[in-house]
């Protein structure tokens, strides 16, 4: 059987996207989480979460890169 | 250990530390600073922890008591969520640098309480094992990290550290308050203080956690500052801020820095020669928070470490003390000598604290500051305390206040004191009289005499009031008046209702009892007034019991729960006079006995919010509105419901439109006047006339918030994740996979049901030979192309002649879903550039095609290298895939296929899809 590199390659990046879809899904119920408790919106909790929102983002952002590579 | 009295504060040595300058810039010597206690620099804290990982510090159960933060799912080394933490480094003027729970940077403002300390120190290495009745491999720990990294730990000194067990808490705060002190529990009269200020960019306020001694182990009370949801190392929650939490003593853990650079003595793989003398801690976790590196934000140095409060209380010192340039010095006075850190921690010979001065510079006590505190025997308070936070003393066993002839200071004290005093007054009766009071209302200029009177007259009647309530009579110069007829004795002598043993009033809070009192004072229960006849001339009969007598009705009605009386008298001001003819209204008992009128005004208050106070307060105004004109003009009495509502809207302002709504709620909220209202109305007007704009930019501007940025990064993701469905969508969609389809499979047989053509044994075109030589022909075999789901969608029938070497494909078919757009021309291809999407499906179908041709000739050679494959053609006739074919060059001389296979696309014209002689004269098939 020969391999198709780039079906391979699709493969991992779904799964990728997954995993950081599945991520964001979590830091969205924790920002939920911390809403509801009425915490000042310039706490520094939320620098934190922030950061990690963004993080998630970039990720994504690379994954997606990666797949445009694959559609050109 | 914790037995061995050592002073490991006189084995510390003082180091000299280069700092920055208060905008992070690495300057020159005139930064410098001598200390025994730091924290570490920006570099210090690169140089001895390797990574991220490595740098990250959890916090004790006594920092997360303390306001720290905690991390939701980092973890430190040592296993325990992470927390943030200072270093001693300038990021830019009012900001420092800081460890992110991460273990990366941040920076952080000044003035913030939820980062911690992680102190570092130097001792000297000699004393240290002197001191120590035990071998070096006894004194030092050593930890393996989960990197498989060896690190080395020294435990020395006793501060407050994990939070005890919860049936020990129980136990403890049972047999604090049970008063088995002597027995079980006994207080070791030592403190350890923490910062009890509360308020952003507000100095330092003592606030001390007293230390006990149970079943030999040591413990602090202290009243916790809650941040959030925290957890402690052993799971449980912190608790409200207020709630009482015991925590042991234990020596602080540190990390040893230089454990390489130790002599063989102490590290067998250390240095015979040229071995450090002195060993460099650095706390293993956070421990301790809510301390500013510096309180003032916009103070010139506050980003500055000579300045900071972290340095002047972490080395326990006077500011005025500290070494450094006395250009950067701190305005404030901070003597942290007998309560920072180096001290308390690490001095375990210390004395108790049995006498207290309040310092100088504080001028406010904090919440709870010496709550538990019953090892202090006297403490002293300066006249400029303005201020005394709630429960300050709470749990102290005070007996006494008083002031030294001649001066100034407040002094409380468990003995009677002798000499000559003023204002000598028994705290216990105090205590007895005004439920949680907590010394507060005896200092200031107040006149001592009338609180104790008012409180042995309390004590007669066994009748005590909260606190608050008598702090804000005094306040506001009420008490005086009040002190008559404290004792409500008319309340007591009404049939069934005993004020404050009501099982409901029990469980009222403070500020619940508070808003009942209040009630009470603004119906008249308290008042010396006489009650008036109808011709308005004074009676014998006092309002007191008149009130008193309204109130024990209202009570008894259960039309007003003692539970309800916080909701809906919070907003009643303290001095409302009492309303003889409201009195009368809310008295007024209609059929069964109801007190209609109380009924009328609490169901009022449902539909119109504050109507209750509004009418008690404004009462003579309120009746008012039951006379009015009717229709005819002639006089008319309204209904009690109808008159108050008129009323109740009578309150907001006269002449509020529909544009002028959002000034009359604003200013309405704010209390203000029918005048002020009109002139923000005016000013309105005035600017719209001028046809001022909303905004200078003509568009509302401002910053966000962190939660709106972390909304618009989330809205960003959400649609980056739509995004990308798709183009998953449309990857799997174009992902074509070649096969040389087993002659065996059936499908060979009805080929012409996948591919859209007259491929299948059933045709009755050419197909039909076409199908059944695929199945039966050994030189004849179908190359398939499957889309993502896995079914067929295109194929090419190709026969092989092995003698001679070449193959022929008779053309290419495709499946009908990829042929809707081709136009009419013969050619096959799609009609226009619109769908040029569609042609570059079919593209990817012919690149699968190829894809399979060529592995196929690779894969032939490799079997038959003396008769490999020179060319491989396919036939033009009804060829699905023309264009794309058409890219490869015509064929002079179609290459021959047996007839009875009946190849007839490839009949009249075919082209070259792989010509071996071209492509060796390019190099190779390879390449």
């Amino acid at each position: 059987m020969k391999i198709n590199l780039n079906q391979t390659k699709l493969v991992g990046l779904t799964m990728d996207l997954d995993l950081k879809t599945k991520e964001y899904k979590l830091l969205c119920k924790e920002l939920e989480e911390l809403k509801d408790q009425k915490i000042d919106p310039n706490d520094i909790i939320f620098v934190d979460l922030a950061q990690r929102f963004l993080d998630n983002q970039e990720e994504i952002k690379a994954i997606v890169k990666q797949l445009k590579e694959i559609k050109d | 250990m914790a037995s061995e009295k050592i002073n490991y504060m006189s084995m510390a040595v003082a180091r000299k530390n280069s700092n920055t300058d208060r905008h992070g810039k690495k300057a020159d010597k005139k930064f410098d600073t001598t200390d025994t206690v730091s924290l570490l620099s920006m570099e210090e804290l690169e140089e001895t922890f390797s990574d991220d990982i490595e740098r990250r510090k959890s916090c004790t159960d006594f920092a997360l008591l303390s306001y720290a933060y905690q991390s939701s799912g980092r973890k430190a080394e040592n296993g325990k969520l992470t927390g943030v933490f200072w270093s001693r480094s300038a990021y830019a003027a009012h900001y420092v640098r800081a460890v992110h729970s991460y273990g990366s940077w941040y920076c952080s403002s000044v003035n913030r309480y939820v980062l911690g300390s992680v102190p570092a120190l130097s001792l000297n290495l000699q004393s240290l094992i002197s001191a120590r009745s035990a071998s070096a491999s006894e004194i030092f720990e050593t930890k393996t990290t989960n990197n498989g990294k060896e690190k080395h730990f020294l435990k020395i000194g006793e501060y407050p550290k994990t939070k005890a067990s919860n049936e020990l808490q129980q136990t403890l705060e049972n047999l604090f308050n049970g008063g088995t002190l002597q027995t079980g529990l006994t207080c070791t009269g030592r403190l350890f203080t923490s910062n009890g200020q509360r308020e952003y960019n507000k100095d330092f306020l003592s606030k001390q956690n007293p230390e006990f001694e149970y079943n030999g182990k040591k413990y602090v009370r202290n009243i916790a500052w809650k941040n959030r949801e925290y957890k402690f190392a052993d799971g449980s929650v912190v608790p409200e801020t207020g709630t009482p939490v015991w925590v042991e003593v234990e020596p602080v853990t540190f990390e040893i820095k230089n454990w390489n650079r130790m002599p063989k003595s102490v590290n067998p793989k250390g240095k015979f020669f040229g071995a450090d003398t002195t060993i460099d801690l650095v706390s293993e976790e956070i421990v301790l928070s809510g301390l500013p590196f510096y309180p003032d934000y916009d103070h010139r140095n506050c980003s500055m470490w000579q300045s900071s409060l972290q340095r002047c209380f972490l080395n326990s010192a006077r500011s005025d003390e500290l070494d450094g340039n006395p250009d950067f010095d701190t305005p404030y006075k901070w003597d942290f000598s007998k309560s920072g850190f180096l001290y308390q921690a690490l001095d375990l010979t210390r004395e108790p604290t049995r006498e207290y001065i309040i310092p100088e510079y504080e001028k406010e006590i904090a919440d709870y500051a010496f709550a538990g505190c019953v090892g202090i025997e006297k403490i002293i308070v300066h006249d400029g305390v303005k201020k005394v936070g709630k429960n300050a003393f709470a749990g102290c066993d005070f007996k006494f206040a008083y002031k030294l002839k001649g001066q100034t200071s407040t002094i409380l004290s468990r003995e009677k004191p002798k000499g000559e005093l003023e204002n000598l007054v028994e705290l216990g009766k105090l205590a007895k009289t005004f439920k949680d009071f907590d010394y507060g209302l005896i200092f200031g200029n107040f006149n001592l005499e009338i609180l104790n009177k008012l409180a042995e007259s309390l004590n007669k009647n066994k009748i005590s009031f909260p606190y608050v309530f008598v702090k804000q009579l005094i306040d506001k110069g009420m008490l005086e008046n009040f002190q008559d007829l404290c004792d409500v004795r008319f309340l007591k002598s009404e049939d069934g209702v005993d004020l404050t043993k009501n099982e409901r009033y029990g469980q009222l809070t403070m500020e619940e009892k508070f808003d009942y009192y209040k009630f009470m004072l603004a119906l008249g229960c308290f008042s010396k007034d006489k009650v008036l006849d109808k011709n308005g001339k004074e009676t014998e009969v006092l309002l007191a019991q008149k009130a008193t007598s309204a109130f024990s009705q209202i009570l008894k009605s259960e039309m007003l729960k003692i539970g309800d009386f916080h909701g809906l008298f919070d907003s009643l001001p303290l001095e409302t006079k009492p309303n003889q003819e409201f009195l009368k209204f809310i008295s007024q008992v209609g059929d069964k006995k109801k007190l209609l009128n109380l009924g009328l005004l609490l169901d009022l208050n449902k539909s119109h919010p504050g109507m209750f106070v509004k009418v008690m307060t404004n009462f003579d105004r309120a009746k008012t509105f039951r006379t009015t004109l009717n229709e005819q003009g002639k006089p008319t009495t309204l209904s009690w419901e109808d008159a108050l509502k008129k009323f109740y809207t009578s309150e907001k302002y006269v002449g509020v439109t529909s544009e002028t709504q959002d000034i009359a709620e604003v200013f309405g909220g704010k209390g203000l006047s029918q005048q002020t209202f009109q002139q923000g109305v005016a000013l309105r007007k005035k600017a719209k006339e001028k046809g001022v704009g909303e905004h200078i930019l003509g568009k509302p501007f401002r910053e966000m918030t962190i939660l709106e940025s972390i909304e618009q990064i989330k809205s960003e993701t959400e649609s980056i994740l739509k995004d990308s469905k798709t183009l998953l969508d449309e990857l799997y969609a174009k992902q074509f996979t070649f096969e040389m389809l087993s002659k065996h499979d059936p499908r060979n047989a009805i080929m012409g049901l996948y591919a859209s053509c007259c491929g299948t044994i059933t045709s009755s075109f050419y197909g039909k030979y076409i199908a059944q030589s695929s199945v039966v022909a050994e030189d004849v075999q179908n190359l398939v192309v499957r889309d993502s789901k896995g079914e067929i969608i295109a194929k090419g029938t190709m026969y092989v002649n092995a003698e001679q070497g070449y193959a022929v494909f008779n053309d290419f078919e495709l499946n009908q879903k990829y042929r809707e757009y081709e136009n009419n021309s013969g050619r096959y291809t799609v009609s226009s550039d619109a769908q040029k999407h569609k042609e570059h499906e079919r593209d990817l179908i012919f690149d699968a095609l190829m894809r399979g041709t060529m592995g196929f000739v690779k894969e032939w050679d490799a079997q038959h290298p003396n008769k490999p494959i020179q060319q491989v053609n396919v036939g033009m006739g009804y060829n699905r895939l023309k264009a794309q074919c058409e890219r490869f060059k015509k064929a002079t001389h179609n290459l021959s296929v047996p007839s009875e296979y009946s190849f007839q696309d490839a009949e009249s014209e075919q082209h070259i899809l792989y010509d071996r002689q071209q492509i060796l004269k390019q190099g190779g098939i390879e390449k």
